[in-house]
């Protein structure tokens, strides 16, 4: 009998006595009972049938809780989209900003829900949230405007140009085209324009024209001009007192012949229109005549 | 079996009773098979939960060859299977201590090349003559497990011993 046929033989455990005996003898037995005893040291990490249980167990329970999840979750949808639903409503209809506007020629007077006292000048605008009002005192402006603020919480300026933070103070801002300048009356008044933070103190003004930047101490007023029906200049481009003019008497001027750079320093009446275009053209030995109802041309005199 | 083929295997004490029975028959299947790095005590866990999620569909008598069939489906579906990795020890021979290092020495040679010989087998074939050589498995139990004829397995165990002693022939 071949080897081959041995081993068939052993492997099936097929192997007569005497077959058995013979194939004992050979080299092939040998190695292959050293083979088959060599194999037992690969046998397989021991099983624990009961920890192996209580581990599935745990993922069993775990599955559980996933499928709680998943009947959960339609009704968080649900929840959420309710949410949103509400917000919007409150976002849209319950709108708690307030907004007050002047036209030109026209003053307003307005008191804030902290009872701070705002005045406003021609063509200027100011919003403020009612809601928020109580954590945070902040007022947009767009124009010029004097603040009177009650002492509390800082309160917060917002305009184009910068912001302007007080805690309780008398303050003017005028925020206008190429345009702006606040002057501190009362108090400590901080102005956080895009390039700097000053700090105004009484009598001071920070003014900030066409990117140039420039600090007036040791002013005299009390209050803004304006409000006492006067408007007041100190050098400043003449172009931003014929813009002040026009939004004052709601006309529209045309120069000819004019040099809208040069400083002036002066003041015009806001109730007398020819005693104030006098007050304007006189000191630049400039003419005036009316054209209309509505426009006003200022003339040069060396042609 | 003793398994009553009214009973269900939703019912609690049935599955425990069944995991009790064929959990350590299938972890050492897929330990053969696959070897250490496929985590065969993980697969034999998502066999019996997935058991568990069909048990109203499966009969008892039939819940072995389900076991078997998901977790080697599970297997092959698994596309970066990793290579077969076995571990062997030798802390069971009593005489390793009267050993000289000369003998240790080429005894470890000799388990190295059998373990890249049993690594090289097909997974079919080391399987069958693992469970048979290792595990003491009657080929009549085997031949059941893996769902193939007596004769293929006894026909795989004498194919592997001629590769293995080829391999190792030498020693």
């Amino acid at each position: 009998m071949r080897n081959e046929e041995y081993i068939k033989k052993w492997v099936e455990g097929t192997l007569g006595e005497e077959e058995r005996k013979v194939f004992e003898q050979t080299d092939t037995y040998h190695s292959l009972k050293k083979l088959s005893e060599s194999l037992q040291g690969f046998k397989a990490p021991e099983y624990h049938v009961q920890k192996e249980w209580d581990r599935l167990q745990l993922k069993r329970s775990d599955k559980g809780k996933v499928k709680i999840l998943n009947w959960i979750n339609p009704l968080l949808r649900l929840a959420a989209v309710f949410v949103i639903l509400i917000g919007t409503y409150y976002f849209f209809f319950q709108n708690s900003t307030t907004t007050f506007q002047t036209k030109a020629s026209e003053n307003t007077e307005l008191t804030l829900p902290d009872s701070s006292y705002v005045i406003m000048n021609a063509f200027s605008r100011l919003t403020f949230n009612k809601k928020k009002w109580d954590r945070y005192r902040k007022v947009k402006m767009d124009g010029e405007a004097f603040f009177k603020v009650v002492r509390g919480s800082k309160f917060d300026v917002e305009t184009e140009s910068g912001i302007i933070s007080v805690l309780g103070t008398q303050f003017n801002v005028k925020n206008r085209k190429d345009y702006f300048e606040v002057i501190c009356y009362e108090g400590l008044v901080q102005v956080k324009s895009k390039s700097e933070v000053v700090n105004l103190s009484p009598q001071q003004m920070f003014r900030f024209i066409n990117g140039r930047i420039s600090n007036l101490n040791n002013l005299t007023d009390k209050n803004p001009s304006w409000i006492l029906d006067e408007s007041s200049f100190q050098s400043v481009p003449f172009i931003q007192v014929i813009r002040e003019f026009e939004r004052q008497y709601d006309v529209k001027v045309i120069t000819n012949n004019v040099d809208v750079h040069q400083l002036f320093t002066g003041r015009f009446v806001n109730s007398d229109i020819s005693l104030a275009l006098s007050s304007i053209s006189l000191p630049l030995n400039l003419t005036y005549q009316m054209a209309g109802d509505h426009s006003i041309i200022l003339e040069g005199d060396n042609k | 079996m003793g398994v009553r083929s009214d009973e269900n295997i939703c019912d609690e004490s049935l599955f425990n009773e069944l995991f009790k029975r064929h959990s350590k028959d299938l972890y050492k299947f897929l330990y053969y098979k696959y070897g250490v790095e496929n985590n065969p005590k993980d697969l034999v866990q998502e066999a019996f939960l997935k058991l568990w999620d069909n048990c109203h569909k499966v009969k008892p008598e039939k819940a072995r060859s389900f076991l078997f069939t998901v977790a080697n489906h599970r297997m092959l579906n698994e596309l970066a299977k990793k290579k077969t990795v076995l571990k062997y020890s030798q802390e069971k021979t009593l005489e390793h201590f009267l050993e000289t290092p000369e003998l240790l020495i080429e005894k470890n040679e000799y388990m190295e090349q059998l373990k890249n010989a049993l690594e090289h087998l097909s997974e079919e074939q080391r399987v069958t003559l693992l469970l048979n050589r290792i595990e003491g498995k009657k080929h009549k139990e085997i031949a059941d497990m893996l769902g193939i004829s007596r004769k293929t397995v006894e026909k795989r165990i004498y194919t592997a011993l001629s590769i293995l002693r080829e391999k190792i022939g030498k020693i």
